[in-house]
């Protein structure tokens, strides 16, 4: 089991004041039954007249806060403490056939369907296509174990596809960052969404964590110091596994998930609206320190 | 050539020769003789005569035309913005049929809102297998925040509509369901209004339906939407805005139902509720009655592009400080995949059968239904299988071989995406046309409302009448007329009504009703440029009319064009040395420039700028100022069928614009009630008075001429006060005599004191917030102004210097030009406030911080 401390902190500074703004954001760590999350807590400056929480219909928990005064900065910081146990997974070859899981579900024999349907069709910002199916049966070869061949899928991603922050943008389409090989954890999230959709798999987008400062031998991962991107797959009987095509590897304990959805659209970490404050000025920071450790890593500020 | 000798035309009987199809089920006809139903009705008609009847016609087009149906937002004056012209009859069904009908149709909206309940809820129709999962799932039309946001046992669904064909046995179908913000309620009531009149015979005798009790049970039904003072709640009509399609009906509507007619940025969200930002500040709104899309009421949560939403709307929908009729998602159940599956739904929900049956629909999605279609493709339309926008269906059996073959493609590419429908076989029903009745293929739209446990229909309905049938399925527009619905009571019908007599001016608004910042700021514009045509008009007329005069030298002529010139009428360049040479030329452009769009101060641009203005505030200003607006747009046009349009034609048409502009006037000062709506309009008057006045006499008096005494009477005819002069001073014209009656004469109102003295009162008639102790910026700067009026000397002003040069008067007029529009920027820093632009976080994205490796 791990412990992680992670403090992400966003600050908005305007040039004009901001008359009134209301925003939604998802920055609590989603519990499952390897993540608990020890405490939580979001410091919102200056202080919000109204805010709320409740669950969204994926589960995630929303704080939604609206700021009713004139205000030139704001700073939104999320600090919680969480542990992570590693998951029990069963042996990926030993797993059923990919398309027995698809056809479970198409003749809703699956127990976890109605579940697992909400992410099996096109969605907001990924489409279903013949361009990812092609690309996806170059792995989902016939009778192949489901986890195997999602992480053959993972690592066909990661090895064909190259990080390169520059060549998109929030929102670019999978089908562009498909075409250019190339993008950042989001891209690589959402292709391999779309490839697994087209095969009839049900995929989530996942967005968190990861932790900063690798365990000692290991190399740093990429995308820590930021919200990061993953997926999950429904993998029938053994339920929803993670994979990172970013860093080609099945999540263990160095991924802190805090929300999913059907693509990023769902799970924007902070959304809203404002009026006023002519040009601005953003800074992200995002710490995920293991509690074992002696000294917590400095916060890299963007 | 005819051999048959002349017919009278009052002669000729209305029905006759009326022949439907054998095909088809005519509602008028059966075997060749009348229905009972319409009995009565013909003979009513025959007595009328086709001479009257289309006599009568024309003139109930004309009075639609005249109540600016046929306005259109952008003053492109020729595009209507009524979809159909209404027909000259009626279509007649008894009580008993339609009561049929409408039982069907109770059950339908009753189930509607179950099916729309459970998905936003529990989902046991998902659960139980009584829909597939793509029916949420695959549906662009579903976003997971509608999910929960009304609590499960209240109500989702409040105005449904069904679009309605009548198959050759008799039988009505359900072609479509809309559950958005169903279009058309204004339109079936403008169509009975127009109707009644045109045949107010044969509507007193047929015993008509009323409609007013639907309308009624509307606002009855939106009220107990309200969560707090539930008395007297703040309900208001939400458009899209003017450049919609629907943006006339919804004006109608919420001029008709009593509610303030509001755009997305005239609400704001405030402590949790929904605010309406009015001139006296924010005021709660407890029911929304929405006519935009469901995916464009919240930037927030749902759809970021859309600019016409609420900001935060859904999370006070949420905890329940506000309603919204129809809540949010309802729009799913449009989706015409729900027809295949609704018999089975209706059993289970209901335990009943469903009682009016939809056109036979198969969903692709099903593996069976689609081998079906895909054998029957050319007998079939196919459609999208949810509804997101207005997309006409396909018919493979009209399309070439290789279309044909395309859209097979493309539905078995994604087959849960289509469905296919049996095309409808329409009745058809008697329409008005070249004099006599063709019998043309029908559609019918009818509403109903929620009431309590039940749903309440409206006796009557939308028809659309197209002498092809298949233009019917196209869209809600579709269609080339419409007629009324006259449903045939067997008993007394009760005399129930909403509006005001037909043909009295509806004055801005019965007081009590709030003033949207926006529309204050409409009303304000509208008055500063009906005012600045009306100048235009008149210094136009006297630069004409002098110009075209028998005088063979009209000295003055130079000075006034250097004024129009200043207005932007005309090129400066025109007004500069040897104009006297140039003098032809300008009198050969003038009359083109007037109605130059390209020029933005032309009269025509100025006008263009008044159509606009008056048509976004229809639902503010009266019926007949309207009309007069709409006849100044349809005057002020360049003579049609010319290489060039010379001066007396133009002359012509000034002369009728003067007098409909004065007529303008005179309604704002004598119909209008005075509230806080006619105060903007007024001071946007006043203002933009001083400012031509102004304008005109600096370049006209500010310096002196040989021909003063020329320039003088050309100046008072301009700013109509010679005949005031004349009865003062006879026809002894001087400056100083001049100059009072028109800057400091307090009981001219054509004199800059007089729109001083207004702009005062105004200004302080204004609501004021907190500061009450010390006067505002605007009372200050017309104060101001107006003492500088007050104080002048007109000797003083009228004297001119050594270079004959009034420096006096220059200056005290250049000091108005100069602080005006500070007076005018005042007022709307106060009032007029816009929301100002949204913008979107940007934060805490994935990957953002791209500079990683």
């Amino acid at each position: 089991m791990t412990e992680y401390r992670i403090t992400h902190t966003t600050n908005y500074q305007y040039g004009d004041p901001v008359r009134v703004c209301h925003n939604l954001v998802l920055l609590t760590p989603r519990e499952t039954e390897q993540i608990h999350c020890v405490s939580h807590r979001l410091t919102i400056k200056p202080t919000p007249q109204i805010s709320n929480r409740r669950k969204d219909f994926f589960g995630n928990l929303v704080h939604s806060f609206s700021i009713e005064e004139s205000h030139k900065h704001l700073s939104v910081m999320a600090s919680s403490r969480v542990t992570v146990s590693p998951r029990e997974l069963p042996q990926p070859a030993a797993t059923m056939p990919w398309e027995s899981v698809a056809s479970r579900l198409a003749t809703r024999d699956d127990p976890n369907w109605l579940d697992a349907a909400s992410f099996l069709f096109d969605s907001r910002r990924i489409r279903r296509s013949e361009e990812f199916l092609k690309f996806a049966k170059g792995v989902f070869t016939p009778g192949r174990p489901i986890l195997e061949a999602a992480d053959a899928l993972t690592r066909r991603i990661h090895g064909e596809f190259r990080y390169d922050a520059t060549a998109t943008d929030v929102d670019t389409p999978p089908e562009s960052a498909f075409r250019i090989r190339k993008g950042v954890c989001q891209d690589f999230a959402q292709i391999a969404i779309a490839c697994l959709r087209s095969i009839g798999i049900p995929a989530r987008y996942v967005s968190g964590y990861l932790r900063t400062v690798p365990p000692p031998g290991r190399p740093r991962l990429v995308g820590a110091d930021q919200s990061h991107a993953w997926i999950a797959v429904y993998a029938g009987e053994v339920g929803w596994v993670e994979f990172d095509p970013t860093n080609a590897c099945l999540c263990t304990t160095d991924h802190i998930p805090v929300a999913w959805g059907r693509d990023y659209h769902d799970v924007v970490p902070m959304r809203g609206v404002y009026l006023g404050g002519g040009q601005h000025t953003l800074s992200v920071s995002v710490d995920v320190a293991p509690q074992d450790e002696a000294a917590p890593a400095e916060p890299t500020v963007e | 050539m005819s051999s048959h000798p002349p017919q009278d035309p009052n002669s000729r009987r209305i029905f006759d020769g009326y022949a439907p199809p054998n095909d088809t089920f005519d509602e008028m006809v059966a075997a060749g003789a009348i229905r009972p139903e319409w009995q009565a009705f013909s003979q009513e008609l025959e007595r009328i005569g086709a001479h009257e009847l289309q006599r009568r016609w024309e003139q109930a087009q004309r009075q639609i035309r005249n109540d600016g149906v046929t306005f259109h937002p952008q003053g492109a004056a020729n595009e209507s913005s009524r979809p159909w012209t209404l027909d000259a009859i009626p279509l007649l069904v008894t009580e008993r049929q339609w009561r049929q009908v409408t039982d069907g149709l109770e059950q339908r909206a009753l189930l509607l809102d179950l099916i729309v309940r459970d998905l936003f809820g529990p989902q046991q129709l998902l659960r139980e297998r009584m829909l597939p999962a793509e029916f949420l799932f695959d549906n662009p039309t579903f976003h997971p925040a509608y999910h929960g946001l009304v609590a499960a046992h209240r109500r989702h669904l409040h105005l449904y509509a069904a679009d309605l064909a009548r198959a050759p046995d008799g039988r009505w179908w359900v072609t479509g369901d809309r559950t958005r913000a169903p279009f058309g309620l204004g339109y079936v009531l403008e169509n009975r209004i127009v109707t009644s009149r045109m045949l107010s015979g044969p509507f007193r005798q047929c015993r008509v339906q009323r409609l007013a009790r639907f309308y009624i049970r509307l606002r009855e039904t939106l009220r107990e939407l309200a969560s707090r003072y539930r008395e007297n709640p703040r309900i208001v009509l939400w458009t899209k805005g003017p450049s919609s399609t629907s943006y006339f009906e919804d004006a109608y509507l919420a001029r008709y139902l009593g509610y303030t007619l509001v755009e997305g940025g005239d609400l704001a969200v405030r402590e949790n509720r929904v605010m309406l930002k009015t001139l006296g500040g924010l005021l709660p709104v407890e029911v929304l009655l929405r006519r935009l899309d469901d995916d464009d009421c919240d930037p927030v949560e749902l759809s970021p592009e859309s600019s016409v939403g609420v900001p935060g709307l859904m999370e006070v929908l949420r905890e329940g400080n506000a309603s919204c009729a129809n809540a949010l998602g309802t729009r799913l159940v449009e989706a015409p995949m729900l027809m295949a599956f609704l018999p089975r739904i209706c059993e289970r929900m209901l335990g009943e059968p469903l009682r009016l049956p939809s056109v036979a629909t198969w969903w692709c999605g099903d593996p069976k239904s689609a081998a079906e279609v895909y054998d029957r493709f050319d007998s079939l339309l196919i459609r999208s299988a949810f509804r997101t926008a207005d997309e006409p269906p396909v018919h493979p059996g009209l399309l070439s071989r290789a279309e044909r073959d395309q859209w097979l493609r493309r539905v078995k590419a994604n087959p849960a995406r289509f469905v296919a429908q049996e095309p409808v076989q329409r009745s058809t029903a008697p329409v008005w046309h070249d004099s006599h009745c063709v019998a043309w293929s029908l559609a019918v739209r009818s509403f109903l409302v929620s009431s309590g446990e039940r749903y309440e229909a409206l006796p009557g309905g939308l028809v659309r009448v197209s002498p092809q049938a298949e233009v019917l399925d196209r869209t809600m527009t579709a269609g080339e007329r419409s007629q009324d619905l006259w449903v045939l009571a067997e008993g007394p019908v009760d005399e129930v009504s909403l509006l005001a007599p037909a043909g009295q001016p509806l004055a801005l608004r019965r007081s009590g009703a709030e003033l949207p910042s926006r529309v204050a700021d409409n009303l304000y514009w509208l008055g500063r440029n009906v005012e600045r045509a009306e100048a235009s008009i008149r210094l136009l007329r006297t630069v004409l009319t002098l110009a075209t005069g028998e005088r063979e030298r009209v000295p003055e002529l130079t000075i006034l064009l250097r004024a129009v010139a200043e207005f932007g009428q005309i090129e400066p360049d025109f007004v500069v040395e040897g104009l006297r040479q140039q003098l032809p030329d300008v009198i050969d452009v003038l009359p083109e420039a007037i109605f130059d769009v390209k020029q933005s101060r032309s009269l025509r641009s100025t006008v263009d700028e008044v159509v606009r203005l008056a048509s976004i505030v229809r639902d503010r200003v009266a019926i007949d100022m309207w009309r007069i607006i709409h006849r100044i747009d349809e005057a002020c046009r360049r003579p049609r069928h010319r290489r060039k349009v010379d001066a007396a034609e133009v002359l012509d048409i000034l002369d009728q614009l003067v007098t409909e502009f004065v007529a303008l006037s005179g309604l704002s000062s004598e119909s209008m009630t005075r509230t806080q709506g006619w105060r903007f309009l007024e001071l946007g008057r006043r203002v933009e008075r001083i400012w031509q006045e102004a304008v005109l006499l600096r370049a006209t008096l500010g310096n002196t001429s040989p021909d003063e005494t020329a320039v003088l009477e050309a100046v008072l005819q301009t700013v109509d006060s010679i005949m005031t002069y004349r009865s003062r001073y006879l026809a002894t014209l001087q400056p100083a005599a001049v100059l009072d009656l028109l800057l400091t004469d307090d009981t001219n109102p054509r004199s800059l004191r007089y729109q001083l003295d207004r702009i005062e009162e105004h200004v302080t008639e204004l609501p004021r917030g907190e500061q009450v102790a010390q006067l505002t910026a605007e009372q200050r700067l017309a104060a101001s102004l107006r003492h500088s009026v007050l104080l002048a000397d007109v000797y003083e002003l009228a004297k001119p210097d050594t270079k004959g040069e009034r420096t006096a008067l220059i200056k005290l007029l250049s000091r108005l030009i100069d602080r005006l529009p500070k007076l005018s920027d005042a007022i709307s820093n106060r009032y007029l406030i816009h929301a100002g632009m949204q913008r979107h976080f940007a934060g805490g994205t994935p990957g953002l911080s791209r500079d990683e490796t």
